[in-house]
């Protein structure tokens, strides 16, 4: 179905309106295959190590980036505990990992992390923004606590953190593959593009539909018939399972968990991505993601980068709520209606 | 245990409950009027606590104790003027996010002027000794502080019951529209309010100094707390938040006794209780 | 198409910045690298880490620097915890072609650090750590320590403890690894006196009120023993005082609690706690003397054991590089491994089998300071003793 558009003014004019990548693609659709495998070679490109090892960083921040776009998009919620399920499927496949080969490890972590996420859900989902958004914060800096706990030392590694040595291979590469970016990319670059099919995909559904529906008006969908609850609770779940794979991935990388993982500043960092990169659009995530990135290492001391987010968050929340990607958006549709209007 | 031990350990619980007190009511006058739940008022009681620093060295700790919140008051009034009473219309959580956003420009601005050191304050001369009670010696100061920290919140109940801007504040958080309609100035009561809580937020800091320490975590480790007991107690709810704040030092005071390592998860598992058994917090909703 | 655009800049971007860097290992200065932490409890040591390499860098090009090249520092801060310290060290190694790394680094941060030191093929001196982990689990053929971990410090306070004639004690310590360690080496190390320990308290790191440790405390013991670092020993230190705590003990014992550059702080509150004190600037020895005169006249006050460590690591390494004729890691590496030195710590060597610098280590009372306003140390012993390190670990792989 083609129709029903929320139209709001958080989410911008209506698709059609809105110039985007979707549009300009549709028809094109071999775009897409052709950018994820072309992608995928980017090594070949780019030889620096450490240029690639930032990009890697900026492609695993992307995908935590996407999963709370995914989130505030259809539900409205700004999820400020992220670095929970960045972290906790990072100690998962730790755990997993000194347990079982790196292959069951890896499914292991992800399906704990999203089991993690519905009961999570359960509770949660129901909060308005503002209690959601304190909950999931307090969720985070609760796994903090408990990985930090003295008497869980011989399992989390305390404050130390968790070195991870990994028995085996995941889709095929192992552990000195995994922690060597030129072999690690195209993992990280294939389930970023993954997360990407996954998002638009469900947006463009009837659950996306629905949930958009749901946050418009919930009153009036309950007395519609539908239900209000278990869809909400599949968008959290989701979005936390697409979040987790940020996780797992950058377990997979260092091969280390420590308790800054969980820490409100890691999160911190994937949500001003998000906001700074606009929440509504599929790539504006990643181009926040992006940006965050170089800012970080460009400024390098943290106290400069800190006053930069400050700064970053207060001027894009107030004057452009959709960020970049809505900024580029409307520049890019003027660009067009003023073309549309010499022909 | 003896009954001196015991003394001594609620009387700790209570002096930790007062400095959390003032924060919370701070922060939940200002959600109450604004619907803003203040991300950067930890910083604020950071700020706080390091004016107190250079205000004691400089002037004493009494009129640091009456300058410093004054100064917060301003501060408090350049908050309103150019972040709250400008997006008053955005949602909570873009509230929540712009006031996070000031916060973190807040902090590293603290270390750049006084450095990332910890930083000791002294009690003044006249509270720095102990004084018996119940058969144990106990902390001058500490009493001093939880009789001043307790001491405000009644301040601020009878201000809220008694006076007519105290209504004002009760009215224009259960309905704006209608207290707007009724002639009631809602900017001008929402710049007292905003001075009122970021001032509390300066006091509480300057308290904080001789009783704990002054240090560049110390803003993000309150403000936690912070919210959580402003949720548990109720969002808005005054009366509530206190009762919360008493709970919680009590919880981290016999936690630390009898449970220290898992002690820091007792205010979450508190959190997550109460939001399951009573989800609106204890208090009875806005500014009561 | 604006996904296009960004994918052509950035390709645009990366074309330009890959060309090879070149390497300049065997030309130009000898690049060190210096890891320091601008945020979260260790920031407040950023500028003194700083400063105190900056000293030694510089002490070490008068003296001529090595194979003819001089020193060159180069300094990457980040957030403070081991995935940023790893990303800080392969900044340093891979963009800025350090061949030695150094700086501040809590055991977490060394753990983290040291399996990635040979793919990026860099040394590492330690002068920060303490835990026994990286003589044993940790250990790895770049790796090096020059601080004396808490086994040793435990060793070395059993003779102080023995004279003290303190027989039943009670312990706080920060709720940590290090501080669990050290615990119960401290406990076994008074049982194997034949005393007692009767309250062994574990804080939190980052509590705010010890009121309720203090109180628990205030049951009579003869000694104690605290093990409390940074703001926290700070915020303890204030509190018991307040409670009149440290005049119940008959000997007040601090590891890492009472140390020099927080004494300012401090004030008052520990006078009377005798400290582990690995450095003192009395040391006797020409080297440390010149170097205590070259440090004062630019720092403005004596060096403490943090600069201390830094500028022996240093020296170490230079005399590694001059010994292999190379600055190649693999080979710097094999000429540090057993070297004897002189250094400002004087004569020291260098242990190959784990890779740990055999020291002088002791302890010191805090008195009132000459000046009568502050505080300072009054050395009570300072040597070293290579009986106090325990024989190399088998588990220890530095091969």
């Amino acid at each position: 179905m083609n129709g029903t558009k929320v139209a709001s003014a958080r989410l911008g004019p209506p698709l059609q309106q809105r110039a985007s990548v979707l549009e300009w693609t549709r028809g094109r659709d071999w775009v897409w295959p052709v950018v994820a495998v072309a992608g995928a070679f980017l090594p070949r490109v780019v030889t620096s190590p450490y240029l690639l090892g930032l990009l890697t960083s900026a492609v695993l921040l992307a995908i935590a980036a996407v999963g709370l776009g995914f989130l505030k998009k259809q539900c409205g919620l700004g999820m400020f505990g992220v670095a929970a399920f960045i972290g906790a499927p990072a100690y998962l496949l730790g755990i997993a990992a000194a347990r079982f080969d790196l292959g069951t490890a890896v499914l292991l972590a992800f399906l704990g992390s999203t089991v993690f996420a519905l009961l999570v859900g359960v509770f949660v989902v129901r909060a308005r923004p503002l209690p959601f958004a304190m909950l999931t914060l307090a969720l985070a800096q609760m796994l903090k606590s408990v990985v930090t706990l003295q008497g869980l030392r011989p399992i989390t590694g305390g404050d130390d953190g968790m070195s991870m040595i990994f028995d085996g291979s995941v889709f095929g590469l192992n552990q000195s593959d995994l922690s060597n970016v030129v072999s690690f990319w195209p993992m990280a670059w294939l389930a970023l593009c993954l997360v990407l099919i996954i998002a638009h995909f469900v947006d463009r559904s009837r659950l996306g539909h629905v949930l958009r529906a749901i946050q418009s008006n919930e009153e009036r969908m309950r007395f519609s018939g539908f239900d209000t609850y278990l869809p909400r609770i599949a968008a959290f779940t989701i979005a936390s399972s697409i979040i987790s794979i940020s996780g797992i991935l950058i377990a997979l990388n260092t091969a280390f968990a420590s308790p800054e993982l969980l820490d409100f500043s890691t999160g911190g960092n994937s949500l001003v991505a998000m906001i700074v990169g606009g929440p509504g659009s599929l790539f504006g995530p990643v181009a926040g993601a992006l940006l965050y990135q170089f800012a970080q290492d460009a400024f390098g001391a943290t106290g400069h980068l800190t006053l930069f987010m400050g700064v970053a968050l207060i001027v894009v929340v107030a004057a452009c709520p959709r960020g970049i990607a809505g900024l580029v958006a409307d520049a890019a549709s003027r660009v067009q209606r003023f073309a549309r209007k010499r022909d | 245990m003896s009954l001196s031990f015991g003394v001594a350990q609620i009387l700790n619980a209570l002096a930790l409950a007062s400095l959390i007190t003032i924060l919370a009511s701070g922060l939940a006058l200002i959600f109450g009027l604004r619907g803003a739940m203040n991300f950067a008022h930890g910083a604020l009681y950071m700020l706080g606590a390091y004016l107190g620093y250079s205000a004691g060295r400089s002037l004493g700790f009494w009129p640091a104790l009456v300058f410093v919140p004054i100064v917060m008051a301003l501060a408090g009034a350049a908050l309103e003027i150019s972040v709250l009473r400008p997006f008053q219309g955005r949602t909570p959580v873009d509230m929540a996010l712009i006031t996070l956003g000031v916060g973190w420009i807040m902090e590293p601005a603290v270390y750049y002027w006084w450095g990332t050191a910890p930083l000791s304050v002294d009690p003044p001369p006249s509270l720095a000794g102990s004084v018996p009670i119940l058969g144990t010696m106990y902390p001058a100061y500490r009493l001093f502080l939880t009789g001043v920290g307790f001491g405000t919140c009644i301040a601020l109940a009878l201000w809220l019951k008694n006076t007519t801007s105290g209504m004002h504040t009760r009215a224009v958080s259960h309905q704006a529209h209608i207290s707007r309609m009724m002639g009631v100035n809602t900017d001008r009561l929402s710049m007292l309010v905003a001075c009122l809580g970021t001032a509390f937020a300066g006091f509480a800091g300057v308290l904080a100094g001789p009783y704990l320490s002054v240090d560049p975590g110390m803003g993000s480790t309150i403000l936690i707390t912070c919210l959580i007991v402003v949720v548990v107690g109720g969002l808005g709810s005054i009366g509530g938040a206190i009762v919360a704040s008493v709970v919680y030092g009590f919880i981290q005071v016999i936690g630390a006794v009898f449970f220290p390592s898992a002690a820091v998860l007792a205010p979450y598992l508190l959190l997550i209780a109460v939001l399951i058994w009573r989800p609106q917090g204890f208090g009875r909703g806005r500014v009561t | 198409m604006r996904t296009y655009l960004v994918r052509a800049v950035l390709g645009l971007i990366c074309l330009a910045v890959s060309t090879p860097l070149a390497s300049s290992q065997d030309a130009g200065p000898i690049k060190i690298g210096l890891l320091i932490i601008d945020s979260g409890p260790f920031a407040t040591m950023a500028k003194e880490s700083e400063r105190a390499a900056r000293i030694a860098v510089d002490v070490l090009n008068r003296e001529g620097g090595a194979l003819g090249r001089k020193f060159d520092l180069v300094i990457q801060s980040h957030a403070g915890s081991p995935a940023s310290a790893v990303s800080a060290a392969t900044k340093l190694a891979q963009q800025a072609g350090v061949t030695m790394i150094t700086g501040a680094m809590p055991s977490s941060h060394a753990l983290a650090l040291s399996p990635k030191l040979s793919s990026l093929n860099v040394i590492l001196i330690d002068g920060f750590s303490q835990t026994a982990d990286m003589m044993t689990r940790g250990c790895a053929p770049n790796y090096f320590r020059v601080t004396p971990p808490d086994p040793v410090i435990a060793a070395m306070m059993k003779t102080y403890v023995a004279q003290s004639g303190a027989k039943t004690w009670n312990l706080i310590s920060a709720d940590y690894a290090s501080g669990h360690t050290f615990a119960k080496q401290f406990s076994e190390m008074v049982d194997s006196l034949g005393g007692s320990v009767q309250q062994s308290l574990f804080a939190p790191q980052g509590t705010a009120d010890y009121g309720s440790y203090i109180s628990q405390l205030a049951a009579p013991a003869q000694g104690l023993m605290v093990t409390l670092y940074g703001s926290d020993a700070i915020t303890f230190a204030k509190q018991q005082k307040q409670f009149g705590l440290f005049d119940k003990y008959k000997v007040v014992l601090g590891n890492g609690f009472a140390i020099e550059s927080q004494f300012d702080a401090l004030g008052d509150t520990v006078l009377g706690v005798v400290n582990t004190l690995s450095y003192h600037y009395t040391l006797p020895g020409k080297r440390n003397a010149d170097y205590v005169a070259t440090f004062s006249k630019q720092a403005g006050r004596v060096p403490y054991y943090g600069d201390a460590d830094t500028m022996v690591g240093l020296e170490l390494y230079r005399d590694a590089v001059i010994k292999s004729k190379t600055t190649e890691p693999a080979k710097v590496r094999e000429a540090l491994e057993g070297l004897r030195s002189n250094t400002i710590y004087g004569d020291v060597e260098m242990r190959a089998a784990d890779h740990h610098l055999l020291r002088q280590l002791g302890m010191g009372e805090v008195v009132r300071a000459p000046d009568g306003r502050g505080v300072a140390f009054k050395v009570k012993f300072l040597k070293t003793g290579p009986e106090l390190y325990p024989p190399p670990s088998p588990e220890c792989k530095v091969r």
